[in-house]
C-alpha cells in the first residue's frame, strides 16, 4: 500500500512538472509563432506547424505516461522546447524546409516512443554490442561507397545515403552506435582497466597497456578514416572527443585525455596539411577578417550577427541572419542569437545545459549498472560535444565543424538520431527505479 | 561509487566550456559588436540604411519636392518629383551616398537627432521600430526654380537667388543636371558625360570673374572718389587673353566711353587702364572685403575650405599680374553665389546676410520647428553710400547698357552683365536686383557657359527677378 502510494506520488509529481515545463514551453513557441506571423504572414504554414508541434508534445507526453511513469521530468520538455524553437526559427529562415521538419519531428517523437516502448532494447545492445558495431561499420562502408549529397553539388562531401527523394545520414546513426558498443565494452573491461591501473601505480607506462591503448588507436583511425573518404570533420571530432571521455571514466586514468588531445592535434595538424577543407576551416578559424567577403565569409556573417543581436536581439522576423549562408542549418545559433540577443543564448545554453546534467545525473544513479551509467553518459556527451563544437564554431572559438544544433538545427537524420537519444535517456531513467 | 569522480569532473568541465561559449558570446555581442558592425562590408549596414524612412522635402509653400515611399515590393525608395529642383536636391542612394541638400541636412533627414538617447534606446534597440526621419522645409520657391530651368533652355550654367535682407536662397540652380530618381542606374554613364553634371556650379562652381570684376573696382573708385565720367578714347577695344579677345557684352554705339558706360557695356579696356590709380593693395582689399578669394557658403553646407578671416592680412597682388587681375582674368576665381551674396549687399546697405536655405523641420509630432538662424549674422562689403551708387549705376545698366534686358515695367532693377574668358571659352554672367523698397529686394547671380549672348543671360536675370517679385509680393499664410 506505502509502495503503491509512493508509486502514484512519484508518477503524479513527474507528470506535473513535464506538463508544467511543457506548457511554457508551448506558450514560448505559440507566442513566437504568432510573432513570426504577425512580422512575415505566411498563410496556413506557420499554424500548421504549430499544431504539427503541440500534437507531438501532448501526444509524447500523453505517450510516456504510459509507457514510462517514472521517468525524468525535465528531458522531454527541455528537448521539445529546443525542438519547437528551432522550427519557429527554421520557418523564420527557411520557410521551403519547415513543411519537411515538422514532419521529421513527428517521426521523431514517435521514433523515441519506439525506443521507450521495446522494452528489451537496452539489454540487445549489451548482448549484441558487435552485431552492432558490424551494422555501423556496413553504414559506414555503405556511405563511403555509395553517398551521396541532397544539393547535388559537385565536389561537396556526400555524407547521405538517398533512397529517392529522402536522405539519410548514416553518420547520426553511428553515432548512437558507437556510444553503444563502447559501453557494453567497456562497462565489461572497466574493472581490469582500473586494476591495471592500480596495481602499475608509480609506472609511467601503465596508460600504455594494449586495453587502454589499442582502443584508442583503433578509434583515432576510424575518425582518420571519416575525415580522409568522407571529409566529415565534425563527425570524426564527436567520434574521438566522445569516445576518449569514454575511456576516460571507464579507466578513471587522466592521462587518456591528454594523451588523446594530443593525437587529436596530431592528427589535426597532418589533416592541415593534406586536406584543403582541413587547411579552409582553420585559415579562416584563425583569421576569418582577411577573407570576409570570399572564403570566411559564413563565420564572419554570422559573429556579424552576435554583434547585431546585441543583448535583447533584433525580435523574431526583424534581423538578418539570411545573410549567413545555410544559416538554417549549422548556423542557428548564429540566427538566434541575432534576433533573441544574449538573453536567447543564454536561455539555449540554460536549456543545453540542464538537458546534460540530468543524462550526466542518469549516468550517476546507475553506478551500479556500468554499462547503463556508459551509455547514459556516452548519449548525453554526444549531445554535449556536438553542441560545444557548433557553439564554439560560430563564435570563433573553434574550427567549424559542420555540425547540426541538436534538435533545433535543420535535418532529419539529426533530429530523429537526438530523440533516440533522449528516448534512450528517458528508459534509463525510468531504470534508475 | 565506479565512475562519480569522473563524471563529476566531467560535469564541472562542461559548464566551464559553456561559460566560456557565453563569455565569448557576450563578447561579440557587446564588447566587440562596434568593430565588426561598422565594418564597411556589413551587409546590414544597408540593410539599416535601407530601412530608415528619410523625411520629406518641402519649398516654402509646401509643395512636395521629394518624399520617401515603398514601391511595389514593399522597399522604401526615394522619389524626387520636381526636375527643375534636382540640382538643388542633390541625390540620396544607398550606393552613392548623399550630395547638395541631401547631404547638408542628413541628420535630420535621417532622423539622427530627432529621438532623445533613452527614446532611441526604447523605440529602436527595443521596440525595432524603423528610423523616422524629419521632414524639412526649405526656403526654395518651386515658380522660381521652374523660372530659371525654363528660361535657362539648353544653356549650361549656374543661378543663384537670394531674398535680402534675411538671406533665404530662393533658387538654386545648375545645369547639365541629372535625375536622382534613376542615379544607380546612370551612374557609369553620368561620370562620364560632358558638363560633369554631378559638379553643382551654383554651389562650388569656381569661374572666371572676367568683367564681373568691374562692381568691386567701381567701389575701390568710389572710395578714392574717381570720377567715372572720365572718357578713355575707344573704350571698346578688345583685349587679348591668351590668344582669344575679350571685349564689350553688348557693343556700344560709341567707341569712346566713360567708366560708368564702360561698366554699362561690360567692356573691359578702361578698367585695364585703373591699374595707374589703384594699388595692388587697395584691390587686395576690396577683393577680400567682398571676400571674393574665399568660397562663400549656404548655412549647412559645409566645404573644407576655410574662410578667411578679417586678420589675415591680405596678400598683395604682383604688380606684373595687376592688369589681368584688373579685367577679372587674373588667378582669382569667383562663385555664383559668392556673386549673388554681393548683390544681396549692394541691396541692404552695405551688408550682405548669411544665406540659408533651412526654413523648417517637422517630426513626429507634425509641428514645423523653425531651423531659420536665430540670430541672422551678416557680412559687412562695402558703406552705404557706396552701395547706393553701386544701385545707381546698376540700375542705369538696365537702362543704357548691356543688362537692357533684365529691365521689366513696373521694376526697380539694377544689373551687370560682362563676359569672361575661360580655358578655350567664353562665359557670360549677369547679376542683378529688384528692389522692393525698404532694402528688401532679391539678388540674383547667374553664369551661362560658352555662351557670350550677353542678352540671354541679361533676359533670363529679368525674367527671375520678376517672378521673385511676383513670388515675394504674395500674401503669406
Amino acid at each position: 500500500m506505502t509502495n503503491a502510494t509512493g508509486m502514484f506520488s512519484s508518477f503524479s509529481q513527474t507528470n506535473n512538472t513535464e506538463r508544467w515545463l511543457l506548457l511554457l514551453a508551448g506558450l514560448f513557441v505559440s507566442v513566437n509563432f504568432i510573432a513570426l506571423e504577425i512580422v512575415q504572414s505566411n498563410g496556413f504554414s506557420h499554424w500548421l506547424h504549430l499544431a504539427m508541434w503541440i500534437a507531438c508534445a501532448v501526444g509524447g507526453s500523453l505517450a510516456l505516461d504510459r509507457l514510462l511513469p517514472e521517468r525524468d521530468p525535465l528531458l522531454f520538455p527541455v528537448v521539445m522546447f529546443l525542438a519547437g524553437w528551432g522550427i519557429v526559427l527554421i520557418d523564420r529562415l527557411a520557410p521551403n524546409f519547415a513543411d519537411r521538419q515538422s514532419i521529421w519531428l513527428v517521426i521523431s517523437v514517435c521514433a523515441m516512443l519506439a525506443t521507450i516502448w521495446y522494452e528489451p532494447l537496452l539489454r540487445w545492445m549489451r548482448a549484441y554490442r558487435y552485431v552492432i558495431l558490424f551494422g555501423g561499420i556496413i553504414l559506414l562502408v555503405s556511405t563511403i561507397l555509395l553517398g551521396r549529397n541532397p544539393s547535388g553539388i559537385i565536389g561537396a562531401p556526400e555524407l547521405w545515403l538517398g533512397f529517392g527523394n529522402v536522405f539519410f545520414q548514416p553518420s547520426e546513426a553511428l553515432k548512437v552506435i558507437l556510444v553503444a558498443f563502447l559501453a557494453s565494452y567497456l562497462s565489461e573491461q572497466y574493472p581490469a582497466m582500473r586494476a591495471q591501473s592500480q596495481f602499475k601505480l608509480g609506472n609511467d607506462r601503465a596508460w600504455l597497456s594494449p586495453r587502454i591503448l589499442g582502443p584508442i588507436i583503433l578509434m583515432w583511425g576510424l575518425s582518420i578514416i571519416i575525415v580522409v573518404w568522407q571529409r566529415d570533420l565534425g563527425t570524426a571530432a564527436i567520434f574521438f572527443a566522445v569516445f576518449l571521455i569514454l575511456l576516460y571514466v571507464a579507466s578513471g586514468q587522466t592521462i587518456i585525455l591528454i594523451g588523446g588531445g594530443l593525437l587529436l592535434t596530431l592528427a589535426g595538424f597532418v589533416a592541415y596539411n593534406l586536406f584543403s577543407v582541413v587547411e579552409l576551416r582553420v585559415d579562416i578559424w584563425l583569421n576569418p577578417w582577411l577573407e570576409a567577403d570570399g572564403r570566411a565569409y559564413q563565420i564572419v556573417q554570422s559573429l556579424m550577427a552576435f554583434a547585431s543581436g546585441g543583448i535583447f536581439g533584433e525580435g523574431i522576423g526583424q534581423g538578418s541572419p539570411t545573410y549567413i549562408p545555410v544559416v538554417h542549418s549549422d548556423f542557428i545559433f548564429s540566427a538566434l542569437a541575432e534576433e533573441y540577443g544574449l538573453i536567447g543564448v543564454l536561455v539555449l545554453v540554460s536549456a543545453i545545459c540542464i538537458f546534460i546534467m540530468r543524462g550526466l545525473r542518469i549516468a550517476v544513479q546507475h553506478q551500479d549498472r556500468p554499462f547503463n551509467a556508459l551509455l547514459a553518459l556516452g548519449l548525453t556527451m554526444l549531445i554535449a560535444i556536438q553542441c560545444i563544437l557548433i557553439m564554439g564554431g560560430v563564435l570563433k572559438l573553434l574550427p567549424l565543424t559542420g555540425v547540426t544544433l541538436p534538435y533545433m538545427s535543420y535535418g532529419g537524420s539529426s533530429l530523429l538520431a537526438s530523440f533516440v537519444i533522449v528516448g534512450l535517456l528517458l528508459r534509463l531513467s525510468a531504470e534508475v527505479n | 561509487m565506479a565512475f562519480a569522480k569522473e563524471i563529476s569532473r566531467l560535469m564541472f568541465g562542461v559548464i566551464v566550456v559553456f561559460i566560456v561559449i557565453i563569455g565569448s558570446a557576450s563578447y561579440w555581442a557587446i564588447v566587440g559588436a562596434d568593430s565588426i558592425l561598422l565594418r564597411e562590408d556589413n551587409p546590414r549596414l544597408v540593410e539599416a540604411e535601407a530601412s530608415i524612412q528619410r523625411g520629406a522635402i518641402y519649398d516654402r509653400s509646401d509643395n512636395l519636392l521629394v518624399q520617401t515611399r515603398p514601391d511595389e515590393n514593399g522597399v522604401l525608395e526615394r522619389v524626387y518629383l520636381v526636375p527643375e529642383t534636382y540640382s538643388a536636391i542633390g541625390y540620396f542612394s544607398l550606393r552613392y551616398g548623399t550630395s547638395a541638400t541631401e547631404f547638408a541636412f542628413d541628420d535630420l533627414l535621417r532622423g539622427d537627432t530627432t529621438l532623445e538617447p533613452l527614446q532611441t534606446v526604447i523605440q529602436q534597440d527595443l521596440l525595432h521600430r524603423p528610423q523616422q526621419g524629419s521632414d524639412i522645409r526649405l526656403t526654395l520657391d518651386l515658380t522660381i526654380q521652374q523660372t530659371i530651368v525654363e528660361s535657362m533652355g539648353g544653356y549650361s550654367g549656374a543661378v543663384v537667388v537670394l531674398s535680402v535682407p534675411d538671406g533665404q536662397v530662393l533658387g538654386l540652380v545648375s545645369l547639365p543636371t541629372y535625375n536622382p530618381n534613376t542615379l544607380d542606374a546612370d551612374w557609369d554613364t553620368l561620370i562620364e558625360a560632358d558638363g560633369n553634371p554631378f559638379f553643382n556650379r551654383a554651389l562650388q562652381g569656381q569661374y572666371q570673374p572676367g568683367g564681373m570684376l568691374q562692381t568691386p573696382l567701381m567701389v575701390a573708385g568710389i572710395l578714392i572718389n574717381q570720377p567715372f565720367d572720365v572718357v578713355t578714347s575707344n573704350a571698346t577695344r578688345p583685349l587679348m587673353i591668351d590668344g582669344q579677345q575679350i571685349t564689350c557684352a553688348t557693343q556700344p554705339d560709341e567707341q569712346d566711353l566713360s567708366y560708368q558706360q564702360s561698366y554699362a557695356f561690360g567692356c573691359p579696356f578702361p578698367f585695364s587702364l585703373l591699374a595707374d590709380e589703384l594699388s595692388s593693395e587697395s584691390i587686395s582689399n576690396i577683393i577680400q572685403a567682398f571676400r571674393l578669394d574665399s568660397p562663400t557658403t549656404i548655412t549647412g553646407f559645409t566645404f573644407d575650405e576655410q574662410p578667411i578671416t578679417p586678420e589675415i592680412t591680405p596678400e598683395p597682388i604682383a604688380e606684373e599680374t595687376l592688369a589681368d587681375y584688373l579685367i577679372g582674368q587674373g588667378d582669382l576665381t569667383i562663385n555664383p553665389l559668392g556673386m549673388a551674396t554681393i548683390v544681396s549687399a549692394i541691396i541692404n546697405g552695405g551688408n550682405a546676410p548669411q544665406p540659408y536655405i533651412l526654413d523648417a523641420s517637422r517630426s513626429d509630432d507634425g509641428i514645423w520647428q523653425s531651423e531659420r538662424p536665430i540670430t541672422q549674422q551678416s557680412i559687412p562689403m562695402l558703406t552705404t553710400n557706396a552701395s547706393r551708387r553701386l544701385r545707381e549705376l546698376m540700375r542705369n545698366n538696365t537702362l543704357i547698357g548691356a543688362s537692357t534686358p533684365a529691365a521689366r515695367d513696373g521694376l526697380t532693377i539694377g544689373g551687370h552683365t560682362a563676359l569672361a574668358i575661360s580655358g578655350e571659352g567664353t562665359q557670360t554672367w549677369f547679376i542683378g536686383y529688384v528692389s522692393l523698397g525698404d532694402q528688401r529686394g532679391v539678388a540674383v547671380a547667374l553664369v551661362l557657359e560658352n555662351t557670350d549672348n550677353a542678352f540671354d543671360a541679361a533676359t533670363i536675370g529679368g525674367n527671375i527677378l520678376e517672378q521673385a517679385t511676383i513670388t515675394l509680393q504674395q500674401p503669406t499664410d
